[in-house]
């Protein structure tokens, strides 16, 4: 691996040492097979670029589902001090706070099997999806601050969901410091019809069960019984969070040349943290993600709905409960321990979950001996994993791990391949109903077009990041 | 409109929590296929069409990238969407750029120019100008749900653009194809090379 500079630290992490203008090194968790994928699009390099930002502390961390991104790469985590370091609308990403929400029920699989067809149509119905989707009304601006303030919390006031939902989200759903005065009239426009809805590209709803339990203790803790059915939700901040990128993205730029930043790449444009810009995007970054947890509460709460309605129960007999929720877009301000010595850190995770150890004071209390849920969706043909993060997360890699499949084909590669074939009914062969408001998006969204994976569940397994708690199974999926 | 939908949405965002109760309820026989009749029913009475969703049963073909104008290529980053365009003048550039963008979004050859509206935009160079023409159509596509169809520059210099662009609202019957996030800056060019104007310009999806 010599050629593209990467040094072997064991079967799972490999590293590209601190050279030229790196103030740290590079870290990528990865198995060998996956490494040829990883620098063919050369998101080796971009980790490689994050290490020269100003102020980054211990190394600029891949997870094993990297891929190119936008300035950072997908799948990056990077720590900056509070004092020296910089904070980056690219190292957060567009969607702002995406995310996925496990939901479990006191259901099992031989209760919605042969309703998969009409849960699915009811969910169709309930949750907009797909582009521009929208409930159909418009949110007054003060509403929509005060969803910006409270996040998920809002949602629950107005009776979707309850206190205990809140108790089993990432920030019990919402970020303090949210400041409504930074976010500019085009955000709060593009946010003002799309609380509730799922929007398009490879966000979902999926309907699954609990097929494999591998920590007993762990998943009895989380409720995830074997053959109990799940919800999955996968969505973010819609319009809003993506015109808070936007927007803030132009004033990095200005703000890098401002600090001299020199800048290997113009889209790693950032502020210090302490600086006036970077202050407002934190505060402006926080309303998008306190959008993005009303809305999967909202989303949630629907589907509780939908289920009762599809299934005739009522939302007592079906016990459609909050497992855990994690943000994958996201900078947050944490406390960690860097060479034995205590360090404030703006710490910035793009495809990238949060994966703290048992303990922490962080999570619920009723997983604190268990560790934080860490939530991997797979492809809606496969399966996804539930996890938990452990105390060498913590030392290596700021209590983190990675998020998801990733694309093993562009969209249009997936298209071609899909060409002559009927994916809905390929998927129903394999017992999973499929719906999305267009055919496209199914070709792009296919199994075939994500890598395994099981695959990167293994690489922070066996790199010591997360244990493995349980896996499920898809029955239905909704694609947006 | 099923009975019972509206008064769910008003409910979502009101002080109200929807009632289970309430919730439309489809019924969907449990295969893959609606019958032609079930199809029409449901098409006729829901708010949300669920038939269309059913339409994704069948197979993939004649993907309309197999049509597009031999003036547009489509680039291929991983996860995201990209637009390679000729053109013989600028104005005609960024034209084609805008058609090219509702290319991926819908079937743009479909939509009516029902009517005309002016847009203004204005930037610090000629491919920053590209990146906020482009995110202006997709703000007034997501915020006011239109497609756009034609695309005339009536004014242009370097550093701003006056355009007459026609379109129509979206209806339950718009098929859009996907959602952009955000026009980048990414391998971003506009450029002049033997007498012909290129362009390159990527899309978060």
């Amino acid at each position: 691996m010599s050629d593209v500079g990467l040094k072997k630290i064991h079967d799972f992490l490999w590293e590209i040492p601190a050279n030229g203008a790196m103030r740290v090194p590079a870290r990528i968790y990865a198995s060998r097979k996956m490494l040829a994928d990883i620098t063919a699009d050369n998101a080796h390099r971009q980790a490689a670029n994050v290490a020269q930002l100003p102020g980054i502390v211990c190394a600029s961390l891949a997870m094993p589902d990297i891929h190119w991104g936008y300035g950072f790469p997908i799948g990056g985590v990077a720590a900056f001090d509070i004092d020296e370091g910089i904070v980056s609308p690219g190292g957060v990403g567009y969607d702002i706070n995406c995310g996925v929400r496990l939901m479990a029920s006191i259901l099992k699989r031989s209760d919605i099997e042969n309703v998969i067809s009409d849960l699915l149509a009811a969910l169709f119905s309930a949750i907009p999806t797909g582009i521009g989707s929208s409930v159909g009304m418009k949110l007054a601006r003060k509403d929509l601050e005060s969803l910006a303030r409270k996040g998920a919390a809002w949602a629950v006031e107005r009776g979707m969901g309850t206190q205990e939902d809140l108790e089993f989200l990432e920030e019990r759903g919402c970020m303090a410091d949210a400041g409504p005065d930074a976010v500019s009239d085009r955000a709060w426009e593009r946010g003002a019809c799309q609380i509730g809805t799922l929007g398009s590209g490879n966000h979902f709803l999926e309907v699954g069960y609990v097929s494999d339990v591998y920590d007993e203790r762990a998943a009895r803790i989380m409720g995830l019984d074997a053959d109990a059915v799940t919800l999955t939700i996968h969505c973010g901040s819609r319009g809003f969070g993506h015109q808070v990128c936007d927007d803030y993205l132009g004033v990095m730029d200005r703000a890098a040349r401002r600090y001299n930043i020199a800048l290997p790449d113009r889209q790693l444009a950032c502020a210090p943290i302490r600086s006036e810009e970077g202050q407002q995007y934190l505060r402006a970054m926080r309303c998008a993600v306190n959008y993005a947890f009303a809305n999967r509460q909202a989303i949630a709460h629907m589907a509780r709905m939908a289920f009762s309605a599809a299934l005739r129960r009522p939302p007592a007999d079906i016990g459609l409960r909050t497992v855990y929720e994690v943000a994958h877009n996201i900078a947050k301000i944490e406390n960690h321990t860097v060479d034995g010595r205590a360090r404030r850190l703006c710490v910035h995770r793009k495809g990238a979950t949060r994966a703290f150890a048992p303990c922490s004071g962080e999570i619920p209390q009723a997983y604190r001996s268990a560790g934080q849920p860490v939530l991997i969706p797979g492809d809606m043909g496969r399966y996804s994993y539930v996890l938990v993060g452990t105390e060498r997360a913590m030392s290596e890699s700021f209590g983190s791990a990675c998020h998801g499949a990733g694309r093993r084909m562009s969209r249009q590669q997936a298209l071609k391949n899909a060409r002559g074939r009927d994916i809905a009914r390929e998927l129903a062969g394999r017992n999973v109903v499929v719906m999305a408001g267009d055919r496209r998006t199914l070709g792009e969204e296919m199994p075939d077009a994500y890598k395994d994976v099981a695959d990167v569940v293994e690489v922070v397994v066996q790199a010591g990041l997360c244990r493995p708690v349980a896996r499920l199974r898809p029955l239905g999926c909704i694609k947006g | 409109m099923i009975r019972g939908e509206r008064t769910f949405i008003r409910d979502l965002v009101s002080e109200k929590s929807p009632r289970w109760e309430n919730v439309p309820r489809m019924s969907c026989p449990g295969r893959m296929r609606l019958s032609a009749g079930a199809q029409e029913r449901l098409a006729s009475s829901a708010a949300r069409p669920i038939a269309d969703a059913w339409c994704i049963a069948g197979r993939l073909e004649d993907s309309c990238m197999d049509r597009k104008p031999p003036w547009l290529e489509l680039l291929d980053p991983t996860a995201d969407v990209g637009l390679r365009v000729r053109a013989p003048a600028l104005k005609t550039l960024f034209a084609r750029a805008a058609w090219g963008m509702f290319f991926l979004l819908t079937d743009v050859r479909a939509v009516r120019p029902v009517d005309t509206r002016t847009v203004h935009v204005e930037a610090d160079d000629r491919a920053a100008l590209l990146v906020k023409w482009l995110s202006e159509l997709n703000f007034i596509h997501q915020v006011e749900r239109r497609v756009f169809c034609r695309f005339v520059i009536t004014e242009m210099s370097s550093r701003s653009l006056i355009a007459e662009v026609s379109g129509e609202p979206l209806t339950s019957a718009t098929n859009v194809h996907m959602e952009i996030k955000a026009v980048t800056y990414h391998g971003l060019s506009v450029r002049r090379e033997s007498g012909i104007w290129k362009a390159e310009v990527v899309f978060d999806v």
